[in-house]
């Protein structure tokens, strides 16, 4: 039997399941990423949507659809973000911001995409691959 | 571009190691930002506190992201420059409030509402603060599965945890 991992927003209205990750986890730090988050970057896991299931607070979930066709999910209540998706990728994949999984996980972000749009003021010194924009663009000299 | 430094003795709730790394531009400095749609800008003068890097619990849940890079901004120079009809707020604990857009999710600033301080979500600014992060802040809360460079002072809690005991900054 497949482990299910639990997630919630901040205020506990909106909560989630995911039966099983996708093995590419990054941290992004587009200026789109920036503003939702309001953090200096966000870290999203692919999920098959398949793999994934809003148990409660469904109606509290509010969309934002950017001019470049990509769309974000957030709590209506507390404002927590919850997924991206875009018209680029698979349809069958929808991304979770990680930092709103309850349970460990058994997946590690491993690249740092979009630093060429970074913020100016973040500095990294991991290991992970860091490319320019996605995962096939070229990669940031260390 | 000219830099002060603060002396240990206006910020001695904080550790040694974290006042000696934080700067401050000298001048007054317009700093301007908005969220992710637009809707909702704001604007203030300077930085009036160190960049914090805040892993604790109830960060991570507001901003679903490792960890969220806040600092303080004097209430008074803070004003919402458009779309305050689009804010939402969400009460994390008693006296603090965490302002959203509505329209797209974008958490933009902090508050408890009986300091002089309001805190900014520095992932929605647009200028260039010119200070940098200090510290890692509430590592104690950090989990293993959000990785982030320990590329900074790390405290366990919070910077004035000695003084108060939310876990919030």
């Amino acid at each position: 039997m497949t482990d299910l991992y639990r997630g919630s927003c901040l205020c506990g209205v909106v909560r989630f399941e995911i039966g099983e990750f996708l093995p590419q986890v990054a941290h992004c730090h587009c200026s789109m990423c920036r503003k939702f988050h309001g953090a200096a970057y966000a870290t999203f896991a692919g999920v098959s949507r398949s793999e994934f299931h809003w148990l409660e607070g469904e109606d509290a979930l509010k969309e934002y659809t950017a001019e470049n066709g990509t769309t974000r999910t957030f709590c209506s209540h507390c404002g927590s973000s919850l997924t991206f998706s875009s018209p680029r990728a698979s349809e069958e994949v929808v991304e979770i911001a990680l930092g709103t999984v309850d349970a460990d996980v058994p997946v590690e972000p491993n690249a740092h995409i979009f630093v060429g749009s970074g913020a100016n003021w973040t500095v990294l010194s991991d290991d992970l691959p860091k490319f320019e924009e996605g995962r096939d663009s070229a990669k940031v000299k260390e | 571009m000219r830099w002060l430094r603060k002396s240990r003795g206006t910020h001695a709730w904080l550790p040694p190691r974290v006042i000696d790394s934080v700067r401050y531009p000298e001048e007054i400095q317009m700093l301007y930002g908005s969220c992710l749609c637009g809707a909702v800008a704001f604007e203030t003068k300077s930085l009036s506190g160190p960049i914090f890097h805040c892993n604790c619990q109830t960060c991570r849940k507001a901003h679903s992201a490792a960890f969220a890079t806040t600092a303080r901004t004097q209430r008074a120079y803070f004003k919402w420059s458009r779309g305050k009809e689009f804010l939402g707020h969400f009460e994390s604990t008693p006296g603090k409030l965490r302002h959203f857009c509505t329209k797209c999710g974008s958490h933009l600033m902090a508050e408890w509402t009986n300091e002089p301080e309001v805190i900014l979500r520095l992932g929605c600014l647009d200028t260039d603060p010119q200070a940098r992060p200090s510290t890692h802040i509430w590592t104690s809360h950090r989990v293993p599965w959000l990785t982030f460079p320990a590329d900074l002072p790390c405290l366990e809690e919070g910077p004035i945890s000695s003084t108060v005991d939310d876990s919030e900054t």
